[in-house]
């Protein structure tokens, strides 16, 4: 497969969905790294070349107020974001919600929610959480006599007790 | 620190050794984190960093690891020493050049590990093991962060994770990256083949230190893409099912080159050596693609006399800072591609001749 810019072998693939439109377009490295798709150094992705495709197909409109907020913890603008692909504090996450999500919902393959390690801290509060949703379901299991739901939730709070291991 | 005296030691990382040695040469896994509290370092001003770099320092001392980490400040090296750490992949480029302001690396004597303070992310932890040992390079880092939690509090929530500069790495703040060796898939014209499959699971392939189309001396690194929505675990189990797909087609296209074109990889094998033994000039861009069909060569066997390792240190001491340290003084140009061919010149003299 060409090029659409030149005749070398198309390496990089994109594929754009519109309105269930789909349309394809096929680049070599090099003219991919012209249009700003690939980065230069071998790091992580051009974040502001992906945000770009994903603002071209958000779907929800965003309000022009909130493109023009500023964290107030950290005083970074969302603009700043948008130009440099990267945050300024941890409340950002917070402050931004709105439009981040999209973003995160396009690099990060549909997936908003965070699963596996948890720091020590937030392992003793979650699971502590997670026990105490637990005893109450088998309360209700053992007064509602069902012995076999109570087996399982008897066995799902003594694996809380077992870290995971790989 | 003395760099001198570690120019001439190789990390653990490029022994040459481990699981599936053949195709893979290295395992690395990086954790992103950030303290909680404090603006990330792009954003920080150079007193928050300050800091940053004295609380995370304090921790490093205090970690108790069976190999201590050393801290080393970035800020203050002499070019050449960033050069050399960027080199044996200690410290990124944005760390050695780009960023500014306190920075700095913690690693261990076999470096095994390493701790970037003040890069993107305020803490940068990695893990590297030679071979495919997604594993235990797995369980190292976890337990680095675990003892580093215990110390700091985290930038973290239920719901997004561990919280990064780059929302391409909150979540997990984990890359896993394994280093392929695939002179035979390239030499067959099927790396591309092989590499379709990965793009639908969400992986990265990327040529090292290549710059261009190709990936200099066929040498491939693939990681993970994903950091939200996926355990750790997981991302490790989709990494490792597709590594072991990609050795396997390597493998085969090995077997098959030897028994449909055995006389053609003598010979690129005998040629990349003897140009290796008796060039007077050599790039670090030729050295790279002669060495990989000299390593191609070893693990089929056609040279008898030549160990992983050393081609792995030849790897490494023909990068510019290794053989400007090596050669004891500042060489540039011309007489950096005099300084490698002499150098390799040296070390390959005896090899292959009882092959």
């Amino acid at each position: 497969m060409q090029c659409h810019y030149c005749k070398n072998p198309a390496s990089v693939h994109l594929t754009k969905v519109v309105n269930k439109a789909i349309s394809e377009m096929h680049l070599c490295e090099e003219c991919a790294r012209e249009k700003n798709l690939i980065p230069n150094s071998p790091s992580d992705l051009n974040v502001p070349a992906v945000l770009e495709l994903a603002f071209g197909q958000s779907p929800s409109p965003i309000r022009p107020s909130q493109i023009e907020s500023t964290c107030p913890v950290c005083g970074t603008p969302y603009a700043h974001f948008r130009a440099k692909g990267r945050l300024g504090c941890p409340h950002d996450y917070d402050v931004f919600r709105p439009l981040l999500e999209p973003i995160l919902e396009r690099v990060q393959n549909g997936s908003i929610r965070h699963v596996g390690k948890l720091p020590g801290r937030h392992r003793q509060r979650l699971a502590k959480i997670r026990r105490e949703e637990l005893e109450s379901k088998l309360k209700l299991a053992i007064e509602a006599e069902d012995y076999e739901k109570a087996a399982k939730l008897r066995d799902s709070i003594k694996e809380l007790g077992v870290e995971h291991e790989f | 620190m003395n760099f001198s005296s570690m120019s001439s030691r190789l990390g653990e990382w490029l022994r040459g050794a481990g699981p599936e040695s053949d195709v893979v040469v290295s395992t690395r896994i990086r954790l992103a984190r950030n303290l909680a509290g404090l603006p990330f370092t792009t954003r920080a001003t150079p007193q928050q960093k300050a800091e940053i770099e004295a609380r995370l320092k304090l921790v490093v001392d205090m970690l108790g690891l069976e190999h201590p980490l050393n801290y080393v400040s970035v800020a203050n090296l002499p070019a050449i020493d960033r050069q050399f750490l960027v080199e044996r992949q200690l410290i990124s480029r944005e760390l050695a050049g780009v960023l500014e302001g306190p920075r700095g690396v913690a690693f261990d004597e076999p470096e095994t590990v390493s701790l970037m303070v003040n890069e993107e992310d305020h803490l940068r932890l990695q893990s590297m093991r030679s071979g495919l040992e997604l594993e235990a390079a797995w369980a190292t880092i976890d337990r680095v962060d675990d003892a580093i939690e215990s110390r700091v509090e985290y930038a973290f929530t239920d719901e997004f994770g561990y919280l990064t500069a780059c929302p391409t790495n909150v979540g997990t703040g984990m890359r896993a990256s394994v280093m392929l060796h695939l002179p035979a898939l390239g030499l067959a014209k099927q790396i591309d083949k092989a590499f379709k499959a990965l793009q639908k699971i969400n992986l990265v392939v990327r040529g090292l230190y290549g710059e261009g189309s190709r990936a200099l001396g066929d040498f491939f690194q693939i990681s993970n893409q994903i950091t939200l929505g996926k355990s750790e675990v997981a991302s490790l189990n989709d990494i490792r099912a597709v590594i072991l797909e990609i050795i396997k087609y390597e493998r085969m296209a090995r077997s098959t080159l030897m028994r449909e074109a055995r006389q053609n990889i003598l010979d690129k094998v005998a040629r990349a050596l003897g140009t290796l033994q008796s060039a007077t000039m050599m790039t670090s861009e030729e050295t790279m693609e002669l060495l990989s069909a000299v390593r191609l060569g070893v693990h089929l066997k056609l040279i008898g006399d030549l160990s992983p390792l050393t081609v792995n240190e030849l790897f490494i001491h023909t990068q510019p800072a290794h053989l400007q340290k090596l050669m004891g003084e500042p060489l540039d140009g011309e007489a950096r591609n005099a300084a490698r061919a002499s150098y390799l010149r040296n070390r390959l003299r005896t090899a292959g001749s009882s092959s």
